[in-house]
């Protein structure tokens, strides 16, 4: 009776197979600097052993969103053990006037560059002034 | 009488029990005072053959690292410098600069010139080989 209950709810039987010794993944919210300039916006966030492959840069609706799962090859038993395997994730609310298509982002070393190019309207101009 | 005041210890030795295990939970990236953090975090494991250290370095390459292995000691120092991008203004700082030195102490002496290491990803990962006695060995057992 109970099983019969348990495949018709389906989502279920994965709950059943997980791992429960397993270490719960733990979000983090990296650490970040954020420059301006005339051209840009630039966001630099510490990511270490985020890699290229599991990164997620994702700008939907004026936000941008970073994440990225991080594991970490596990050896042997463990004898010092400060650093588990993480999820990294943060959301920033992007001012109007960046342009989205433009949005460029590189890692090198953990730590991700993400720029995000004004669009013209945001760009400062110089007004001329007229002698009349 | 005295069992009552040790049913309402233990229930206080519950709490200890469910504070610690919260703490364990949550203590990775909360652990250590704002102001001296420990840097960088690291891993050590013990595998049958080696002795692996992993490190956190964001943001740093090779030349940022010096590492030196003496006898069961490692030794891992370093500066990173952050300077904001010529011609930018800052608008949040949460990235700090860091002058490091950290030692290990291992369970014992390792094969110092056979270790390796490598920094990827801002991870850093030392791997130092045991020494030949120290490995471990399966004996056979033989019956009578």
């Amino acid at each position: 009776m109970v099983q019969q209950s348990m495949q018709k709810a389906g989502p279920t039987k994965d709950l059943m197979k997980r791992e429960t010794t397993a270490l719960p993944l733990v979000t983090v919210m990296p650490l970040v600097d954020i420059f301006e300039n005339d051209e840009e916006l630039l966001i630099v966030a510490e990511m270490p052993g985020a890699r290229r492959q599991d990164l997620a840069v994702k700008f939907v609706n004026d936000t941008l969103t970073l994440t990225c799962a991080r594991t970490l090859e596990k050896e042997g038993s463990v004898l010092l053990g400060e650093l588990h395997p993480a999820e990294y994730n943060r959301s920033f609310v992007i001012p109007r006037g960046v342009d989205a298509t433009k949005i460029t982002a590189e890692l090198k070393n953990g730590v991700l560059n993400v720029h995000l190019p004004k669009g013209e309207a945001a760009r400062p101009r110089q007004i001329e002034v007229k002698q009349l | 009488m005295w069992t009552r005041w040790y049913d309402f210890d233990r229930s206080f030795s519950a709490l200890d029990e469910f504070q610690r295990r919260m703490d364990r939970m949550f203590g990775e990236f909360q652990r250590e005072s704002p102001r001296f953090p420990t840097f960088p975090r690291a891993n050590l494991y013990d595998t049958d053959t080696a002795y692996v250290i992993q490190a956190e370095m964001p943001g740093m390459s090779e030349k940022d690292v010096d590492l030196s292995i003496h006898q069961d000691e490692v030794c891992i120092e370093g500066e990173r410098t952050l300077a904001p991008p010529t011609g930018y203004s800052v608008h949040r700082q949460e990235r700090a600069p860091y002058k490091f030195s950290r030692t290990f102490t291992l369970p014992e002496p390792v094969d110092v010139d056979a270790a390796t290491a490598s920094l990827r990803d801002g991870i850093l990962v030392v791997v130092a080989p045991k020494t030949a006695q120290a490995k471990a060995r399966t004996i056979e057992i033989k019956a009578n």
